[in-house]
């Protein structure tokens, strides 16, 4: 059997990996510990400094801030997305599938695409605001973006429809007996789903819970759109550090403390899991 | 300094495959993308391929420090993305400190004499590593149906009657800061030290319960201003005149203590090979009848002395005014720009 | 040990018409068995039984209750499903023990009731496995512990072991008749499988597209079916169309005997069954051109024919018979003193005391 094929090309695929993974990521590493010169761009001597500016109390408040908002955010598009599926499951057929054709066009709008619309649909000249205002609900109506709820809108919005179309085959394709056997067991049907269809989805659940969280750390125009400046999350101060002040070193110190604590959650949730279903 | 935030990744892409198909005679200009590098491109550049037979080839480019950073990495590879940027005072001074300007002789550059003191922008030799390309306003636009009577002060902004519908840009470099520090502290003196830049943060940050968007994006703001969901802000001076002529219920209003001024300036990328064109480019914008040519088709302010052109006293008023500006101060932002930008951040984001 | 009666119950879906006036009385402690091929409507009555379906019309009264407006989960009805739908995210012993959980038992008790159960199904020790990792009859097993541990009234099992081998399947047969026997819990057990049925049932219940044909022992359903469906549906079965005429049954051309002597008072056009293994085979009558109209007195026989295919399954013989395009089953035991091979000519015989002629169908 000649190995050499197969070998050649799991090299290449790890070549490709280092160079468009590996390598920039250790650009930023080495940059961030390079000092920021307001004049230029950086001066290649070492330094603690960025990091420093993380623990000076603003950042890591942003830090807790954007943790929160990002987890808050990633519950919520899976809690939707699987109350969502659920309902949708119980239609028939013809409606399952208009449906998931239109979660399938959502997914093909992009992230401006979806803010905007938000940002118009919220807004008081145009949006839900002045439909309210004109049915006589609200004596002054006013724009409901920015806000912290538009931006939970955004970002729920973005995930929504990918974690629906990842559940919708296993809710629709379920068991249902589970749920029937668990009503000649005594369970009220209001609560089947609380009881058993939650902990049998339980693990899918987590493991979409985290990944949105990871998906969602990254999203930048919810939170500038629709978002007011207090409620920016970590992407956007990176980005504002690293492309509108040109401060890379700060922008890739900041970059590399968000990727440890990432990490950091998934490895404590990994274990968690694990620890849960040994 | 924003303008048109149309980050598009592919701009850089385009450029660096622009620069291996173009023809021998021409260059490759890029200004901020949207009207600006449209207009330039439509109504600008042919005058000057019509005057030296060279082809111009117009690059939208994003803001002007990721425009920066993106030179930057580009010089790395030493590979000339553009010949030539518009780009504002700060990127113009960061860049030259990082090497990233070709050195022109200003020999070669005889109608620079014609633009006003300073536009010029020399290094220790003598040589030029930039040249003042056009001015711009930003002034104190308000929406008319909200507002009937046109603000006189900057003060004004501080008053509790824009219904907590204000738009004001996130960035410190608006000239916020300047206005603030010209009209409430008696001139720029208080931005010399941190505790008076502190202060002068401070005072700005009595604004925010009066502000519903803080901006970096101007279609956003102007389309918010449009609407009637935001009654007054800063905004620049020349897109607010369009946006006027539209017939849009807008007013770009100057304040007695002065619109505020900023320069932008023409600088040729270190590793182009086409200096010589580049110069060619530049001489031929400085002369007076393209600043004209640029104030009536761009809404700039022109930085040729006023009597060296042709401009009526309605085109002049259009795109500025006598009130003396607010001048931005470059080097204070320059030299605390870190520090500057984290404590205006921190006052906002908080 | 309760008693449920089912009356007059419909349910349709659509245009299909799953249950067509469904009555039915079950006795506490009877082991019902629901025979029916595919889409005949059994699972639809388990359902409706269960609470899990609601039926257009009809009653039903457990222990003289009415259960129509009580909802599935206060019926305390057990019910293994088709699809056994084990709790995957459960171990055996929370599997079986979820329903006390559910109706607050304490956890003392319900430890040693599902101990109980375990040593009941014969799964001690699998308490902490993961169902996932449990094989099919186990699986079984832990549905039916799970359905028994709260003590339901009425015990529903959908088909539960089609999908098992047939070694497993008669092992657990017997087991869940022990068990119910034990238990004496009213049992209903839907099945496909009419041997199934036959070893399970008290009383067999024979649906055809939704209604019920016949109900009775499984000795009963055999030998006396109440339709034509019913006795070509259970086990082999010869059909003739026969017509009872002054005294003398024919078929075709045939004289099978006199009404007296065969003990029927029927006329007309009538249908007898005639089990293949109650016929019995004689060499065949004097001579190859003997009167039909007559059977031949000497060897007994009614019929005679050819026989057409022969074969062997395990201890008994099983042939065709050709009697004028009409063919017959006919099966006896291997070492039998007559033995035929395809080709010959035989005589056909039975004890009219096995026959059967099916009521209702006078013409
Ligand atoms: N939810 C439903 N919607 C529409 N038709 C149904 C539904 N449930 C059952 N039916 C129809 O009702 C009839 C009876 O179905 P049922 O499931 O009771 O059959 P069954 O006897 O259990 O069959 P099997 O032996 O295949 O399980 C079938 O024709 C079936 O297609
Ligand atoms: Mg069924």
């Amino acid at each position: 059997m000649n190995l050499f094929v197969p070998r050649v090309l799991g090299m290449t695929a790890f070549g490709i990996l280092c160079v468009f993974f590996l390598v920039p990521l250790a650009f930023m590493v080495v940059v961030s510990f390079y000092k920021a010169d307001p004049m230029a761009f950086y001066q290649e001597t070492f330094t603690w400094e960025n990091y420093q500016k993380f623990f000076s109390g603003f950042y890591l408040n942003v830090t807790l801030r954007t943790l929160w908002t990002t987890a808050l955010g990633a519950v919520l598009v899976v809690i939707l997305a699987f109350t969502a599926m659920l309902a949708i499951a119980e239609l028939s057929r013809k409606w399952q599938l208009f449906w998931i054709l239109v979660l399938l066009s959502l997914m093909c709008l992009s992230e401006v695409i979806v803010g905007f619309s938000w940002l118009i649909l919220l807004s008081e000249s145009a949006g839900i605001p002045r439909l309210l205002g004109a049915l006589g609900f609200w004596d002054n109506p006013r724009s409901l973006s920015p806000s912290f709820g538009a931006m939970m809108i955004g970002l729920v919005m973005l995930g929504f429809s990918v974690v629906s179309l990842i559940l919708y085959p296993q809710v629709a394709g379920r068991d249902k007996s589970i749920e029937e056997a668990a009503q000649t067991l005594g369970t009220a049907p209001h609560l089947v789903t609380l009881y058993v269809t939650l902990p049998i989805f339980m693990q899918t659940l987590i493991a979409l819970t985290l990944t949105m969280f990871v998906y969602l750390l990254g999203v930048f125009v919810m939170p500038i759109m629709l978002g007011r400046p207090r409620d920016w999350t970590m992407t956007v101060m990176i980005s504002d550090k690293a492309l509108g002040d040109a401060n890379l070193p700060l922008g890739s110190a900041l970059a590399v403390i968000m990727l440890i604590i990432t990490g950091v959650i998934l490895l404590i949730s990994l274990l968690a899991s694990r620890k849960r279903t040994a | 300094m924003i303008r048109h935030i149309r980050i598009t990744a592919l701009s850089l892409l385009f450029a660096v495959s622009a620069t291996t198909v173009q023809a021998a005679e021409s260059i490759n200009v890029s200004a901020w993308g949207g009207f600006f590098e449209e207009t330039l491109a439509a109504e600008i550049y042919p005058g000057f391929t019509e005057e030296t037979g060279i082809e111009v080839n117009s690059i939208a480019q994003p803001t002007s420090s990721a425009w920066m950073t993106q030179l930057m990495a580009a010089a790395r590879a030493k590979k000339a993305p553009t010949d030539i940027s518009l780009v504002a005072d700060e990127v113009l001074y960061r860049g030259n400190a990082a090497g990233l300007w070709a050195k022109l002789d200003t020999s070669k550059l005889p109608n620079t004499k014609e633009l006003k003191e300073g536009y010029v922008k020399l290094d220790d030799d003598g040589k030029a590593f930039g040249v003042g390309a056009l001015a711009f306003y930003t002034t104190f636009v308000t929406n008319t149906d909200y507002s009937k009577e046109a603000p006189t002060s900057w003060a004004e902004l501080w008053e509790d009657k824009w219904d907590k519908k204000l738009g004001i840009v996130t960035n410190p470099n608006s000239g916020l800061i300047e206005a603030t520090a010209k009209t409430f502290f008696g001139g720029y003196e208080v931005m010399q030290t941190r505790e008076g830049l502190e202060k002068v943060i401070a005072k700005i940050a009595e604004l925010k319960p009066q502000v519903s968007l803080w901006y970096r994006d101007e279609g956003q703001f102007q389309q918010a201003l449009e609407a009637g969901e935001l009654n007054a802000g800063l905004y620049y001076h020349d897109v607010a005149m369009l946006s006027i002529w539209d017939g849009k219920p807008i007013a770009s209003n100057f304040p007695k203590e002065g619109g505020i001024v900023s320069d932008a300036s023409w600088v040729v990328t270190r590793d182009s090979k086409k200096i010589e064109s580049t110069e060619k480019f530049i001489n031929y914008m400085s002369k007076p009848e393209t600043q004209a040519l640029m104030a009536r088709k761009l809404g700039i302010f022109p930085i040729v002395p006023r009597d060296s052109m042709d401009l009526t006293d309605e085109e002049f008023s259009a795109v500025g005014s006598e009130i003396e500006a607010v001048k931005t101060q470059t080097e204070i932002h320059l030299r605390e720009g870190d520090w500057l930008e984290s404590k205006f951040q921190e006052m906002i984001a908080q | 040990m309760s008693e449920l009666v089912i009356s007059k119950v419909d349910k349709r879906f659509g245009k299909t018409v799953a249950l067509d006036d469904v009555s039915l009385r079950i006795k506490s402690g009877e082991f019902i068995c629901l025979l029916g091929s595919s889409g005949c409507g059994k699972t639809t009555l388990l359902r409706i039984i269960a609470g899990l379906e609601q039926s257009d019309s009809g009653e039903l009264q457990l222990d003289g209750e009415s259960l129509t407006r009580l909802a599935s989960h206060k019926r305390n009805i057990g019910m293994v499903f088709q699809s056994l739908a084990l709790f995957p995210h459960l171990n055996v012993s929370r599997n079986i023990a979820y329903g006390l959980k559910m109706r607050g038992v304490d956890a003392e008790t319900t430890k040693t009731r599902v101990e109980e159960l375990l040593k009941l199904t014969g799964l001690t020790g699998f308490g902490a496995r993961a169902v996932t990792s449990l094989s099919g009859g186990q699986k079984q097993r832990v549905a039916i512990a799970r359905a028994l541990a709260l003590e339901p009234r009425l015990f529903l099992m959908d088909e539960p072991f089609s999908a098992l081998d047939a070694g497993l399947r008669d092992h657990l047969q017997q087991e869940v008749k022990k068990l119910q026997k034990q238990l004496g819990v009213t049992t209903i057990f839907v099945t496909h499988d009419q041997s199934e049925a036959m070893a399970l049932a008290d009383r067999i219940v024979i649906l055809n597209n939704g209604k019920i044909e016949q109900a009775g022992s499984p000795k009963e359903v055999y030998q006396q079916p109440s339709s034509r469906f019913v006795a070509e549906f259970i086990g082999a079965n010869n059909l003739f169309d026969v017509t009872i005429e002054s005294g003398a049954v024919r078929f075709k051309e045939y004289n099978l005997g006199s009404s007296i002597v065969i003990g029927t008072d029927l006329r007309g056009t009538q249908t007898l069954t005639v089990r293949p293994e109650t016929i019995t085979l004689l060499p065949p009558g004097n001579s190859s051109g003997n009167s039909r109209g007559n059977s031949s007195g000497n060897s007994g026989a009614f019929l005679q024919g050819a026989v057409v295919m022969q074969r062997t399954i395990g201890a008994l013989i099983e042939h065709d018979i050709d009697i004028d395009g009409h063919l017959i089953k006919q099966t006896m035991l291997q070492n039998n003193d007559y033995e035929v091979s395809v080709g010959d000519t035989v005589g056909l015989s039975w004890d009219w005391s096995q026959a059967w002629f099916l009521p209702g169908e006078s013409g």
